[in-house]
């Protein structure tokens, strides 16, 4: 199925999960933050929550700021 | 400078964005002494993790921003990711009105700000001079208030000293920084002048020629500000107060 990842196709198994997209950036969690569908995701459901088709996924980590 | 229940030494807040190097970013939050450093989150990039590691051996207090964000929905989106990240209560917030300008939007500020006290966030909301605006902040429970001293990134400095003024005088309880405008140490000294806590500022240094020295300068100035409010400067007379005596002046009959 498809979902955007940051606003990219990315094409995923139907059992994945946020944890799985998570795991593609391969780097610690502590690292990142998640949001789905416009709604902020805490990483202790990140193994919880499963994805479906058209699902929008936002993953953030930090940048340099004023 | 008390930041709600944190206090800090030092009263100068700086933004980590436009250094040419983590080196030389390193080194002006040396020179500067801060203690606190505002960050943003953007989409993950390459290396996502180096940034963070820069920032830990700062071994500062992380103030991640919500810059960039135009609604109450997307600056609380990204203060509940940056809690998930830093693990902090803290967050400058920004809820952008205008693109070119960058004022703060008003309305959306104080409704994401009374929204983020409400989930625990320890809120230090940017704003314009505007009194009314800031009033409102404080009254919804904004321990901390920042307006600006003039757009982001202009360095035009404090444009609206008699504003300032009243703004500080209205609310001695409230921890008050100047954010944003800053461009000269003299822009950092009115600031201390005007009894403001203190100053947040990221473009003067990183975009000066010499960041590290401008940093110098501006803890310098910062200090020396100080020092000079400790010592009860006189107050300014609308008339001139000659500093000479005018008794004996030769071939003066008096």
């Amino acid at each position: 199925m498809m979902v955007l990842v940051n606003g990219k196709k990315r094409v995923i198994d139907s059992n994945f999960g946020i944890i799985d997209i998570v795991k593609s950036f391969k780097v610690e969690k502590k690292y990142l933050a998640v949001g789905l569908n416009g709604e902020f995701v805490p990483k202790q459901l990140y193994s919880e929550i499963k994805l479906k088709e058209g699902d929008e996924i936002e993953v953030v980590s930090p940048h340099p700021g004023g | 400078m008390k930041i709600y229940n944190i206090n800090l030494k030092n009263n100068i807040i700086i933004g980590s964005s436009k250094y040419s190097s983590d080196k030389i970013f390193l080194k002006c939050v040396k020179k500067t002494e801060t203690e606190m450093i505002t960050v943003a989150l953007r989409k993950i990039g390459d290396n996502p993790d180096s940034f963070y590691k820069t920032l830990q051996k700062t071994k500062c207090k992380i103030l991640p921003n919500t810059a960039g964000c135009f609604s109450e929905k997307e600056a609380i989106n990204t203060a509940l990711m940056s809690r998930d990240i830093f693990e902090t209560d803290l967050i400058k917030l920004e809820v952008i009105q205008n693109e070119i300008t960058l004022a703060p939007s008003k309305k959306g500020t104080i409704k994401a700000a009374e929204k983020l006290l409400k989930l625990g966030f320890k809120v230090l909301p940017y704003t314009t001079d505007d009194f009314d605006f800031v009033s409102k902040l404080v009254d919804v429970g904004c321990k901390v208030v920042m307006p600006w001293g003039s757009p982001i990134g202009t360095g035009k400095g404090l444009k609206n000293i008699k504003k300032l003024k009243k703004i500080r005088e209205s609310f001695p309880e409230t921890t008050l920084i100047i954010d944003a405008g800053i461009g000269r140490v003299s822009h950092a000294c009115q600031a201390i002048e005007l009894g403001y806590d203190g100053i947040l500022l990221n473009s003067a240094i990183a975009r000066s020629e010499k960041p590290e020295l401008f940093a110098s300068s501006i803890l310098n100035a910062v200090r020396a500000a100080e020092i000079s409010m400790k010592s009860g400067p006189i107050p300014e007379s609308e008339n001139a107060i000659a500093s000479t005596s005018s008794k004996g002046i030769a071939f003066r009959k008096n």
